[in-house]
């Protein structure tokens, strides 16, 4: 399964593989497509075009955008007025370690569950199939007091510990394992491997596909939280992107130029992810959804 | 010697944590750090305010000259947004992150006591050499709880009304001496409506937020409406007795101004924006935009103070204010060197009346420095009529989500003038009785 | 052969997980509902008041019409992304120049931070000089559009934001869907004479009957959850017409600190996903069996 970069089609449009991808060119498509990714593509130009304006100039007007003075000023402005660097790095940090946590907690956990039954086995599968129903909006209030109580609120604890049990991944890749020949694990255990290292050295290696998308998930997930960042920080110094954006953005709403250069500082270093990963993103997402 | 080994190995690895950690943080902290690290040790003191506006870059001066003259102290400012900022300050205090000092409004300083969130600062003021005479009356009133302060007042800020002088003089509506005066509601009404000619939005104002509120109470004082909530804070009063009349017929003169002269166009998100976009001839906002509209319109800028319209000078105005959160970590030195901040910055307010505000230590105006700043002259003298909302246990007016709906419900016709304004009150009697 | 029954080694690899999902999930879950029965003074008092909570949240027409609002969102954003991310896919799964740009083009916004999303969108959005206003004032449109201030033009723009934002994540689903279709089902109906349309209703859209079920339901979840891109946007406006019930938790939990009455609405929230997560599960079982 290979949806992205190498095309298989199977579109409705066409009858036959070959002739499609050799001479077809559905000139209505591509205009279609076109017009729609100019529709997608004008905000972010235009931000872009903002964010170069002097303060205070007329942006409020259509002709404004197109002719110059165009300045960096807003740009150096942003990296001394805020710790916009500093809140990439939050976010990536954030986003790696919950990711690599959650991957590691949840494979150990779905492992055994997928070997067979053992004591306690269906109460504790009950137990997150729970957990998988509650989504963490509704638990904002006690967990707020739980980390009140550790004394925890406004530090990287708060950020990264609720999002990496999560039953989703827990589901996902027993799911997947399931999936996994039992025939390799029992010659594993003819030969005295371990549950450990037949994980690690039997399961693991196959699940790459199922591991990625998980991580994916994952990552997008924290990168993009709002709510739990937006109510559990308070210093400047451990705020992440979506929360620092709209703490800096709310100081300069006088304004427009400012903020939309904040907005493509923070979103350059995800866009060039994005670009170098596109194939193993879109074939994680893929993934989920065929699974 | 093995376990001596290990523990040497268990330091330099903690040594490296925390290398990379302060690396980690310091690359961005860096301007704030190398100040601090210069001079030894400073006392460093945490400073939350709220000034995202044009006052921001007033506070970060002050802070910055601080800061230079006094080499022991060092001040880190760290500033909120607006929006959140209760919000931000109470969970700080609750998670052990409070702040050093902080700034508060004068009429939520009562609900951050009630709350546990700060706590009375007599003795240290007066360490400090606070003087509670120097301050205006109406902000140190709200500052003092059963006797004892909770708060310093820094200044009153209040509304203005701004002008574009070059749309005004289009229009015919400036004085032999190129200002604008404004007497009565129905002289205001006809200079509003002749202003549509030359300019797209006549006067820009929200119907959103807090402001349409506070123009309605400036206008049901003028007209001479008593308190909004009685003196036991248990009960809103605007719609009993003789308040009542006054308090639908300031609204009605709110509402009219946008539904039936629409001479506030509706739905302006931006209004400050379009005022420095000379597409709005008239704005009414606070002060701290004085400095900011000053930089971009220049000459164009008039400033005038809140017009009064009715029988009673009023105008709805707040103070900020310093207050010691609530912060077991917080050293002796610390808290001194938090006033020395505090003392410093009320003796030399002209600096922060420069933002537009009026110090609220009295001394401050008969002060050359105050005196040579631009337009004060126009409104000094507003500071004798200031209209404050209500202090009370658990509601601020301000961002009092439930009551500001119905009010701009008001206003989108969305339901009348009395029903709205009785729904008002209903609401913050509810509000005012729960727990 | 069950090795995991009684080895220790299977209660040490659950263990992590479960001290994390234990603590920062399920605990919560069990506190929101008895913080939900008291008069919850965070800095004070705690006194158990019954159903108290509810009954005033029951009373209160701000809760009703929060609810409302988030019904109304799911009912009119789950149809518009669907389909918008069904169109999406099939338009670039046909083979044209510049297919994988245009595929990375409409999932890219999915990638942006939710807090720069809507701070372009109210710059773009705003009335009296944003970027929509200027170009319809630049072509000679003086009327003033309330895009973000009138109650009903702001559910649309927050419906045009959110598909901007997220509809490529549906097309990637729906696209990977489409790959798995084998072209020979195309080929046969081709043969039988059947043109674009009959193959679209006969062949893809039976085809998609799995991926669209998780979509939909990924949707709903999603809609349900439905905030951040509104309080940033609108800020719950004109007049709470936009107040959701996730903001509604927030101003009572976080702006007044009656922890009480928004743990009491959080479990409204939390009981209006549990049913459609339990319909999910049925529907998604039945559509397995079915297809």
């Amino acid at each position: 399964m290979d949806t992205w970069m190498d095309v298989q089609p199977a579109a409705i449009t066409q009858s036959n593989t070959q002739r499609a991808t050799r001479r077809e060119r559905h000139p209505i498509a591509f205009c279609v497509a076109s017009l729609l990714a100019f529709f997608w593509l004008v905000p972010l130009a235009w931000v872009i075009l903002v964010s170069f304006k002097p303060q205070g100039s007329n942006v409020m007007n259509a002709t404004g955008w197109v002719t110059p003075p165009y300045t960096i000023e807003n740009y150096i402005e942003v990296f001394t007025k805020a710790p916009v660097a500093l809140w990439i790095w939050n976010s990536f940090l954030v986003a790696v370690i919950t990711t690599f946590l959650a991957l590691l907690l949840s494979t150990l956990c779905a492992f055994p569950f997928s070997l067979g039954s053992f004591f306690g086995s269906r109460f504790l599968m009950f137990l997150i199939a729970i957990g998988l129903m509650v989504p963490g909006e509704a638990t904002l209030i006690p967990l707020y007091v739980v980390f009140r109580n550790l004394n925890w609120l406004d530090s990287y604890q708060a950020l990264i510990l609720p999002g990496i049990a999560i039953p989703f991944g827990v589901l996902l890749l027993k799911q997947f394992f399931d999936g996994l020949p039992r025939e390799l694990f029992e010659a594993a255990m003819m030969d005295g491997c371990g549950i450990v290292r037949m994980l690690f050295q039997i399961a693991v290696p196959l699940s790459r596909p199922a591991l990625a998308a998980l991580g994916i998930f994952t990552f997008l997930g924290s990168w993009n939280n709002f709510l739990w960042p937006f109510i559990s920080t308070t210093s400047p110094q451990i705020m992440t992107i979506p929360v620092g954006i709209p703490f800096f953005n709310s100081s300069y709403h006088t304004d427009y130029t400012l903020p939309m250069a904040a907005n493509v500082v923070v979103s350059v270093p995800v866009l060039v992810a994005f670009l170098l990963f596109q194939k193993q993103i879109i074939k994680g997402i893929s993934f989920t959804g065929l699974k | 010697m093995r376990m001596k080994r290990n523990v040497k190995r268990v330091k330099a690895s903690f040594a490296a944590v925390v290398t990379l950690s302060t690396w980690v943080t310091g690359v961005t902290l860096s301007p704030v750090l190398s100040e601090a690290k210069t001079k030894a040790a400073p006392v460093n003191v945490v400073f939350w305010d709220l000034f995202g506006g044009a006052d921001g870059k007033t506070m970060q001066a002050i802070v910055k000259q601080f800061n230079q003259t006094h080499p022991n102290i060092h001040i880190q400012e760290e500033t909120q947004d607006w929006g959140q900022y209760y919000t931000k300050l109470t969970t700080a205090v609750l998670g052990g992150h409070a702040p050093d000092l902080a700034i508060s409004h004068a009429d939520h300083v009562l609900i951050l006591k009630t709350q546990g969130v700060i706590q009375p600062l007599d003795a240290e003021a007066k360490a400090a050499g606070i003087k509670w005479s120097d301050f205006f009356g109406a902000p140190l009133q709200d500052s003092t709880i059963d006797g004892q302060h909770y708060a310093i007042p820094l200044d009153v800020h209040t509304f203005l009304l701004f002008y574009n002088k070059s749309l005004l003089k289009q229009a015919g509506l400036l004085n032999a001496k190129g200002e604008y005066t404004v007497k009565s509601y129905a002289q205001f009404v006809s200079d509003l409506t002749k202003v549509k000619k030359v300019a797209k939005i006549p006067l820009s104002f929200p119907e959103n937020g807090w402001f349409p509120l506070a123009l309605w109470q400036s206008f049901y004082a003028q007209m001479g409406g008593g308190d909004l909530v009685n003196s036991q804070k248990t009960k809103a009063v605007f719609m009993d007795g003789a308040n009542k009349q006054k308090a639908i017929a300031a609204m009605q003169d709110v509402w009219d101004l946008y539904n039936k002269y629409h001479v506030i166009p509706p739905n302006i998100s931006n209004i400050e924006q379009v005022f420095k976009a000379k597409k709005a001839a008239f704005i009414i906002d606070g002060t701290w935009n004085v400095d900011d509209f000053h930089n971009t319109l220049k000459n164009d800028l008039g400033v005038t103070m809140f017009p009064v319209l009715f029988g009673r000078p009023a105008a709805w105005a707040n103070s900020h204010t310093f207050i010691l959160p609530t912060n077991p970590k917080r050293t002796p030195e610390q808290t001194q060197a938090a006033l020395t901040f505090v003392k410093w910055v009320e003796d030399h307010a002209w600096l922060w009346a420069k933002a537009g505000h009026i110090p609220a230590n009295q001394t401050i105006q008969s002060t050359a420095q105050y005196k040579s700043l631009p337009f004060r002259s126009n409104y000094g003298a507003q500071g004798k009529f200031v209209q404050y909302f209500p202090e009370t246990k658990n509601v601020w007016l301000m961002t009092d989500q439930p009551v500001l709906d119905v009010l701009q419900s008001i206003l989108l016709k969305k339901t009348t003038v009395q029903n709205g304004l009785q729904q008002m009150a209903n609401l913050l009697t509810q509000q005012l009785n729960q727990h | 052969m069950n090795m995991v029954r009684r080895s220790p080694a299977t209660y040490m690899m659950l263990l992590p997980f479960f001290v994390l999902y234990m603590y920062f999930t399920f605990y919560p879950i069990v506190k929101g509902f008895i913080i939900s029965l008291q008069d919850y003074q965070i800095l004070g008092e705690k006194t158990f008041v019954g159903w108290q909570n509810y009954r005033q949240l029951f009373a209160d027409p701000t809760f009703w019409a929060s609810v409302w609002h988030t019904v109304l969102f799911t009912l009119l954003s789950v149809p518009i992304l669907v389909i918008v991310g069904f169109l999406l896919a099939l338009l670039v799964n046909v083979p044209m120049r510049g297919q994988t740009f245009f595929r990375a083009v409409f999932f890219m916004p999915m990638i942006l931070s939710v807090s720069v999303v809507s701070s372009v969108w109210t710059a773009i959005l705003g009335s009296y000089g944003g970027l929509v206003d200027a170009l319809l004032n630049a072509i000679g449109v003086k009327q003033q559009i309330f895009w973000l201030t009138d109650s009903k033009l702001a559910w649309v723009s927050i419906l045009l934001i959110t598909t901007w934002w997220t509809a490529g994540f549906n097309m990637v689903l729906y696209l990977a869907g489409l790959q798995e279709i084998p072209a020979e089902h195309y080929e046969a109906a081709t043969i039988d004479g059947a043109n674009a349309w009959q193959r679209l209703r006969y062949i893809t859209i039976p085809g998609l009957r799995r991926v669209t079920v998780l979509v939909v339901f990924l949707q709903i979840i999603a809609s349900f959850k439905v905030f951040a891109q509104v309080y940033l946007v609108t800020g719950g406006g004109p007049a709470g017409a936009t107040r959701t019930l996730i903001q509604y938790i927030y101003e009572h939990a976080f702006n007044q600190f009656l922890f009480g009455p928004g743990a009491a609405a959080s479990y409204v929230l939390f009981a209006m996903i549990f049913i459609v997560s339990l319909l999910q599960l049925r529907l998604i079982s039945s559509a397995e069996q079915g297809g």
